[in-house]
């Protein structure tokens, strides 16, 4: 079984951006990166995309698949 | 405070604003058409149920307003639009959408369970009771899921 796992907060925090910062980047709720980074809510592709563009990655580096 | 903190807070307000319109909205509904149902029980009079009509309704109209009011507002501030209402919050909408279904499919298959086993239900009992479910319970779910 797979699980969907981000480090979103990893490279929030390398760019030093607070979750209100990338939220407001981003277009979302705090709220809403907040649950992404605990792995409460999985972002839609496009969400991936614009995240991954503001934080000047790559979605694959932000997202990922991990075996259970 | 900086300005991407100031927009977002006041971003927060309105959504919470709007999750309490909706709470408020929902119960005042549920109990304005549930009042309804009172009359045919035994014990209640329809001047009872007429008065806490007279009540509930009042306090559902107004905050239908505000909900319609703040939606337009809301509306034309493009740079509050997405940090309000984003992909989080439209999947709690379809989610609360998909709460009031089963639960009006649950309260539908009660009363034929009920009538099936020879107890009678006055229309007039059951039918407020349904519709105001039917609009409260997405509402009421949607206010719930959008705190946790």
């Amino acid at each position: 079984m797979e699980t969907f796992k981000n480090r979103l907060r990893d490279h929030r925090g390398a760019r030093n951006l607070t979750q209100a910062d990338l939220a407001v980047m981003a277009q979302v709720s705090r709220k809403t990166i907040n649950t992404i980074e605990n792995g409460v809510f999985v972002p839609s592709a496009f969400l991936a995309l614009k995240l991954a563009r503001v934080l000047e990655t790559r979605v694959e580096d932000l997202f990922y698949l991990e075996n259970l | 405070m900086s300005d991407n903190e100031k927009l977002l807070r006041q971003a927060e307000r309105y959504a919470g604003m709007r999750r309490a319109l909706l709470f408020i909205n929902a119960l005042s509904y549920f109990v304005w058409i549930g009042a309804q149902a009172l009359q045919f029980l035994p014990g209640f009079t329809p001047h009872q149920s007429a008065l806490i009509q007279f009540v509930a309704g009042p306090i559902w109209l107004v905050s239908l307003l505000c909900i319609l009011v703040m939606g337009v507002r809301l509306y034309m501030r493009r740079d509050l639009r997405g940090l309000v209402d984003d992909e989080r919050t439209i999947k709690i909408g379809n989610q609360a959408f998909q709460v009031g279904y089963w639960v009006l499919l649950i309260g539908i298959a009660l009363v034929y369970a009920l009538l099936f086993c020879g107890i009678q239900i006055e229309g007039g009992i059951f039918l407020p009771i349904l519709l105001s479910l039917g609009v409260a319970v997405p509402g009421l779910t949607y206010a719930a899921l959008y705190r946790s």
